[in-house]
């Protein structure tokens, strides 16, 4: 299809986990299009992947007659008909002033010096930020409100083709939600586009031309709905859930009988309803039934699709996840009990002599730890087959003798067969992190080594160390993630996502530390504000004490058995 | 007679910031940095009873979440004016917008134990308060899940816990909802609203007007001071059609329901109740003026 922007069997694979799949959709040109859908259904990471941002698992992409992919690079030309803005964009300055920040940002665009003076001075006027006030001063020392209007006003210098925003509307006031929206009317005014992840209906509906509903990373309906079109499926559902405002005073008010025009909006500004409220009110005889008056609904009640767009709130999915896949809560088992466990068992393999052997204690792994706690081991999936790729290649290169050169089948299999041992004990070892919290792991070392508070060791003292630790781990690489796609989405770069070239290292490490201690900073203040260090010298007492229970005795004992096993092979 | 929670006099709140002036812009030749006082709170007088509801609104800087953190005994802020707290009230805790940046423990469950253990807490005592605790919020199913696997409602959910737990008489959430969807939202509203009815003082500090109902106390804010202190009716009452709302004169942007009573004002239609703030509540006084045997 010409003129849109097109995507086919699009399928987007996040750390292992299929987030997107066979998604096929056309964004017309010239619209504004809505892609709607509960937390976690794969809408920000769509719009990533049609920004350049993520690379699919399979599928194309096509804007106009350009792909976005060219082999395993990225086409300029697609990119540069494409501005990208993505959730707290705002946090990403990293240069000494605004100017510089926009100069940065039209780079890529080669525009004369003149030219890119006049589009920031538009673009700032557009938000209503003054130009001599703004353009000197450091972005960073802006209010948060600023800094989001300084990011669309980036957008607007860009003079983009296509927007790809998500949650443009998050943390705007009053008057930044407004001049969002008379911005993207201007944009669609001049011929431009735009795909919005939004779940502020409120203010997006009613500029949206499209919408595109998602759960669970597929496209709920086969085909985009016009934003009238949607608001009538919303509010003719039946599924009991909160609808915009505007949507659920409609509904309400047909029910008790007033009739509404039918429009290709999504729904009456507050001036229409109140006209045609006043003329019912004024020009009906109120004796009349009103319940007679149902009948003219202006929502064509669409009751088998109705059922389609309301998704099943988002925590359903998570708990029939959990029940198909039998995953084993963290507290189910001593963690003493489970390394103790381990212990048993990887010794026993280690104890082998005999390839049989090992075969046996392979398939009693797979048995009793890699089928049951699959779950665990699939994150890891990538390492475990770079381990293997580098098994095999030892394996071939121990067997290789130079003088006379030629080929032993012996020390191959010798390096082979120790290599294997190592592998299978590193792979049961796996799930041990996931059968035990942080603090529960802490928890058993102070109870088993409660005797090193003798020699002054402060084990105590670790606890809200180590579960401080073991969660910002991740928070520090969804940052840095997140920064390199950000610095991707601004500067243009065709290489692969994910990997960024070295000329914009700069562009993130500043913006990155600046945010890691903001992160830490925020961390301190919600955890003081919850209670954390309220009760200044009162001695912490413990909640979770381990208590060794039969369960840990049974598996225990199960892994005592194939020790022993293992012993007489 | 309720007592009071927190009685504020001609409160004033000052904070020291870094400031540095670039070279240039000025003629200055060395880069100047040094320490200003920001005025942030200018005036407040505000009493909240035990056991109240309330509202704290206004746009971006308004000063709102600065009062909601003097409420809460956070910050380090240089004071004056006279604060008065309920000589038995426990800390205020706070929960704010992210809750990925409150939470510590692996799990619900994890997180509110860490927490009473900190507050040393008996451990005799911390199942019965985190299960009534999780009762509340709605999260007895997931209490054992990883923090991960859960909804961003469910994470807020999961912090508002721990604090319930600790036993507090008060609780401050800072737009709590401004990163939720609206299903998740509801339910952080719909949970709170059950701990304001247990007892518990709550203060909500939010831009989304659409959370009020009828007979909340709002407190709406400008530029560090209180603008408006009264029933949510009457925050967005015109008292004719020149003089703009409380709501407009903070700086607010009403929801769409009063913008359609205000419409029906301006054609000379008065409902009763005057000022319905909810979908179901306009359609049902519209309904009744309907029904009303005359109306000119």
């Amino acid at each position: 299809m010409p003129n849109s922007l097109h995507a086919r069997d699009l399928r987007v694979v996040v750390d292992g986990k299929t987030i997107v799949r066979s998604l096929t959709a056309a964004f017309k040109s010239g619209h504004i299009t809505l892609i709607v859908g509960h937390n976690g259904a794969g809408k920000s990471t769509l719009l990533e992947t049609l920004a350049g941002l993520r690379e699919p698992a399979s599928g194309v992409i096509v804007l106009e007659d350009q792909p976005l992919w060219l082999k395993r690079k990225l086409n300029h030309n697609y990119l540069m008909q494409i501005g990208v803005s993505l959730q707290q964009s705002a946090a990403q300055w990293f240069l000494p002033t605004v100017a510089d920040e926009f100069r940065y940002s039209l780079r890529p665009y080669r525009l004369s010096s003149a030219e890119s003076d006049a589009r920031m001075k538009i673009a700032l006027s557009a938000v209503g930020l003054e130009e001599e006030q703004f353009l000197h001063r450091d972005p960073k020392t802006l209010s948060g409100g600023q800094q989001r209007r300084l990011s669309i006003a980036m957008l607007a210098a860009c003079q983009s083709k296509w927007l790809l925003l998500d949650e443009p509307t998050a943390g705007l006031d009053a008057e930044g939600t407004r001049q969002l929206g008379m911005f993207l009317q201007a944009h669609r005014d001049a011929g431009g586009s735009a795909i919005i992840v939004a779940h502020d209906l409120d203010v997006l509906l009613p500029v949206a031309d499209a919408v595109l509903v998602l759960d669970g990373g597929i496209a709920v309906s086969s085909d985009m709905r016009s934003a009238a079109a949607y608001a009538a499926l919303l509010a003719a559902s039946s599924d009991k859930g909160p609808l915009p405002q505007p949507l659920e005073t409609a509904v309400l008010l047909q029910q008790a009988g007033f009739a509404l025009p039918v429009t290709n909006e999504a729904w009456l500004e507050p001036q229409a309803l109140a006209a045609v409220l006043v003329s019912e009110l004024q020009g009906q005889d109120h004796n009349e039934d009103r319940a007679s008056s149902v009948t003219v609904s202006s929502y064509p009640a669409a009751p088998q699709a109705a059922s389609e767009t309301r998704a099943p709130t988002s925590e359903q999915p998570v708990q029939q996840a959990i029940s198909k896949t039998g995953i084993i809560s963290s507290d189910r088992f001593d963690p003493r009990a489970v390394i103790l466990s381990y212990l048993l068992f990887a010794t026993g393999i280690l104890m082998q002599q005999s390839w049989i052997g090992l075969l046996i204690a392979t398939a009693t792994a797979l048995a009793f730890v890699w089928w049951p706690l699959r779950y665990t081991i699939t994150p890891w999936r990538n390492a475990v087959m770079l381990y293997a790729k580098m098994v095999l290649l030892f394996v071939l290169f121990a067997g290789i003798k130079i003088s006379p050169i030629g080929y032993d089948w012996h020390p191959a299999m010798e390096t082979g067969y120790r290599l294997c041992k190592l592998f299978v004990v590193m792979v049961t070892g796996l799930p041990i992190a996931a059968l035990m919290t942080p603090i529960r792991l802490q928890r058993a070392i102070e109870q088993t080594l409660g005797w090193l508070r003798q020699v002054k060791l402060p084990i105590e003292a670790l606890a809200l160390t180590v579960a401080l630790i073991f969660r910002f781990l991740p928070m520090i690489k969804q940052e840095w993630d997140r920064f390199v796609r950000i610095a991707h989405a601004r500067g243009k770069s065709t290489t692969r996502p994910g990997k960024l070239p070295a000329r914009m290292l700069y562009a993130i490490l500043a913006p990155f530390m600046l945010s890691m201690l903001r992160g830490a900073d925020e961390m301190t203040d919600a955890l003081e504000a919850r209670g954390y260090g309220r009760e200044g010298g009162s001695k912490p007492t413990r909640g979770i004490v381990l208590r060794w229970s039969m369960t840990d005795s049974k598996l225990v004992a199960v892994f005592g058995i194939l020790f022993v096993l293992f012993y007489l092979l | 007679m309720q007592r009071e929670r927190w009685r504020l006099r001609s409160v004033d709140l000052f904070v020291q910031s870094a400031v540095s002036h670039r070279p240039g812009n000025n003629g200055g030749n060395n880069p100047l940095v040094h320490t200003m006082e920001h005025h942030l709170l200018h005036q407040i007088d505000l009493t909240i009873k035990h056991g109240e509801w309330v509202f704290l609104v206004g746009s971006n800087g308004s000063g709102k979440s600065t009062l909601a953190r003097l409420l809460a005994g956070l910050g380090h802020a240089r004071v004056t004016g006279d604060i008065a707290r309920m000589e038995d009230a426990s800390f205020a805790p706070l929960v704010a917008q992210n809750p990925e940046a409150a939470l510590v423990g692996m799990t619900p469950e994890e997180d509110a134990i860490l927490l009473l253990e900190q507050l040393a807490v008996e451990a005799g005592e911390m199942p019965k308060r985190i299960d009534a605790a999780m009762r509340i919020v709605g999260l007895t199913d997931q209490m054992k899940q990883p923090i991960a696997q859960l909804s961003g409602g469910q994470k807020q959910l999961a912090a508002i816990a721990g604090c319930i737990a600790s036993g507090a008489d008060a609780l401050i959430v800072d737009e709590p909802t401004a990163m939720l969807d609206p299903q998740a939202s509801a339910a952080v509203m719909a949970a709170l609203r059950e701990l304001h009815r247990t007892g518990t003082t709550v203060i909500w500090v939010t831009q989304r007007l659409e959370e009020l109902q009828e007979g909340d106390r709002v407190v709406s804010m400008k530029d560090g001071r209180i603008k408006f202190d009264g029933r949510a009716e009457q925050f967005y009452s015109r008292d004719n059609a020149n003089v703009g709302s409380p709501c407009e004169e903070a700086g607010l942007d009403a929801p769409y329901v009063v913008h359609t009573v205000w419409e029906l004002q301006r054609s000379g239609i008065m409902l009763d109740p005057p000022m319905p703030l909810t979908a179901s509540s306009l359609a049902k006084a519209v309904n009744s003026y309907a029904k009303q045997p005359a109306c000119s």
